[in-house]
């Protein structure tokens, strides 16, 4: 593959997927100055490549690199200096945005339920809902196996319904 | 079909479903719509699952649009200095070590008595030393390739590798400068000088080490750096702290600095605060670039204060023997003081 189309590949996927990147990134890494920098040295990792051929998807493959990237930094960050923060998942009352037709009683139990849940089950919510990535290609990113993406699934949705159950009946039976 | 005998949670936990309700593909959202039409005994079941699935919407974090801008002309600009580099053709029959190679290109450095010597060694296609080297008497100003910025004091050395923005941004010091670190949360940037590492992400701070004297001082001037020792003790500096490594005494000591003394230099101020005749002399082969002997040395307890703004060494000398006579010669760049 020439440079140049190299170059081309990356900078439309940089532009495609920007948005992306940086909203996962933010994620993880809590910090917009850390998601940047990581952002921009997965796209130079990207161009050290001999080519992307073995790239069957980009987008699970760069969400995936990007959070060696970022879980990496933190690391050495915090051996080295100033960011105290452990690569932990950020999933909070303020990344929720309750839908209009729900009122404020449900969606401070959305909140509570959110909060009940590991950050290993919130980034799976989050990829299964925001990015619609399906089982497999999160068992991919995260590095866990099919499986144990369902299980973690399964009972993250378990606890959110169990919270959630007692409203959403109640607005059904108001309906009836 | 095994639809009929799902309950809620099998529905949520259904990925085709999920994709329906959340309206990720087009396929499922048709296919879902039309198997409810058909099973109207299921809507209970169904109802709750596309409540629970839809009851919230993650938030969208939008970059700043002058940020992305600036990203992507940065990346922009790194993708073209990675086309650069991985054009130098590797030299194979010449890979001796650098460091040899850089005591030699010293040597003819001194003998030609370069004001400012820089050097490319290419052992390797990846390994690239770039130095600065700057004599008594003069100073030097230049930028790192990340855009950081050096002002490197007079009988100073300090080496980086060309690669560095790609690794680490890492560089050697002897001698005195003054760094002003551009930001960049994944490179740290560190200077090694002697014993210590300073460690900084993005800041300003003044680094003195010269191999003759027995102090090595870091004093920070904004943001926050961590010093290491050889042995692995730290410090971190807060603006206005700085750190003092005792050669002698392998001991890592914070202090507090005055910051216009420090950066006097860089400004071309000399400033003396209860200075002995040795720093006085030191600072004097510096900053005029002349070796000095001392006759009838005064005593330990000698001390000068004063402050020179771009002076001439006669004007700074004569100051000095208003308040403590003395003589000078000066000849060939050696000069001789007796007291």
């Amino acid at each position: 593959m020439s440079r140049e189309n190299k170059e081309e590949t990356l900078l439309k996927l940089y532009n495609l997927y920007y948005n992306e990147l940086f909203n996962y990134g933010y994620r993880v890494a809590q910090n917009e100055d850390i998601t940047r920098d990581c952002i921009q040295d997965l796209f130079l990792q990207m161009f050290k490549r001999a080519s992307f051929n073995d790239i069957r998807d980009p987008k699970p493959y760069l969400i995936k690199s990007l959070r060696f990237i970022i879980i990496d930094v933190l690391k050495k960050n915090k051996k080295l200096l100033l960011t105290p923060n452990e690569p932990n998942w950020l999933l909070s009352a303020e990344d929720i945005q309750i839908n209009n037709e729900i009122d404020e009683a449900t969606g401070n139990r959305i909140k509570i339920a959110l909060d009940t849940l590991t950050h290993r089950q919130k980034e799976i919510i989050y990829l299964r809902f925001f990015s619609g990535f399906n089982y497999e290609e999160i068992a991919q990113i995260t590095g866990i196996n099919n499986q144990s993406v369902r299980n973690l699934f399964s009972t993250a949705i378990k606890q959110l319904r169990k919270i959630m159950l007692p409203i959403l009946l109640m607005a059904i039976d108001i309906q009836a | 079909m095994k639809y009929n005998q799902y309950n809620a949670e099998e529905f949520l936990n259904d990925e085709s479903f999920q994709s329906f309700a959340l309206g990720h593909k087009e396929e499922d959202v048709s296919f879902w719509t039309a198997w409810i039409k058909e099973h109207p005994e299921k809507i209970v079941e169904v109802n709750e699952a596309i409540k629970i699935l839809t009851a919230f919407s993650i938030r969208t974090i939008n970059p700043e649009k002058e940020k992305f801008e600036s990203d992507l002309q940065q990346l922009h600009k790194a993708l073209n200095e990675q086309k650069e580099l991985t054009k130098t053709i590797p030299i194979r029959s010449f890979r001796f070590s650098w460091k040899i190679a850089a005591s030699i290109v010293l040597l003819i450095g001194v003998s030609i008595a370069a004001y400012q010597y820089v050097t490319y060694f290419t052992s390797k296609a990846e390994q690239v030393v770039v130095e600065k080297s700057v004599p008594g008497g003069k100073k030097l100003t230049f930028m790192l390739p990340d855009g950081s910025k050096v002002k490197l004091n007079g009988n100073s050395y300090l080496k980086y590798d060309q690669n560095y923005l790609l690794k680490q941004r890492s560089v050697t010091l002897i001698g005195e400068a003054y760094f002003e670190v551009v930001k960049d949360s994944i490179n740290p940037f560190t200077v090694v000088s002697g014993a210590i590492s300073t460690t900084a992400l993005g800041t300003s701070f003044n680094v003195k080490a010269y191999d003759n004297e027995n102090l090595i001082e870091v004093a920070l001037i904004t943001g926050k750096v961590k010093v290491v020792d050889n042995r692995d003790n730290s410090l971190t500096l807060n603006p206005g702290k700085g750190a003092r490594y005792l050669v002698d005494g392998q001991q890592l000591i914070a202090y507090e600095f005055n910051s216009d003394e420090v950066l006097a230099w860089k400004d071309g101020i000399i400033k003396f605060k209860n200075a002995s005749i040795d720093e006085v002399s030191r600072t004097l082969e510096r900053w005029y670039g002349v070796s000095i002997e001392i006759i009838n040395p005064p005593d330990q307890a000698w001390r000068i204060n004063g402050t020179f703004e771009n002076e001439s060494l006669e004007n700074v000398l004569n100051s000095i023997s208003y308040t403590s006579p003395l003589n000078y010669t000066l000849q060939n760049n050696k000069l001789t003081l007796e007291f």
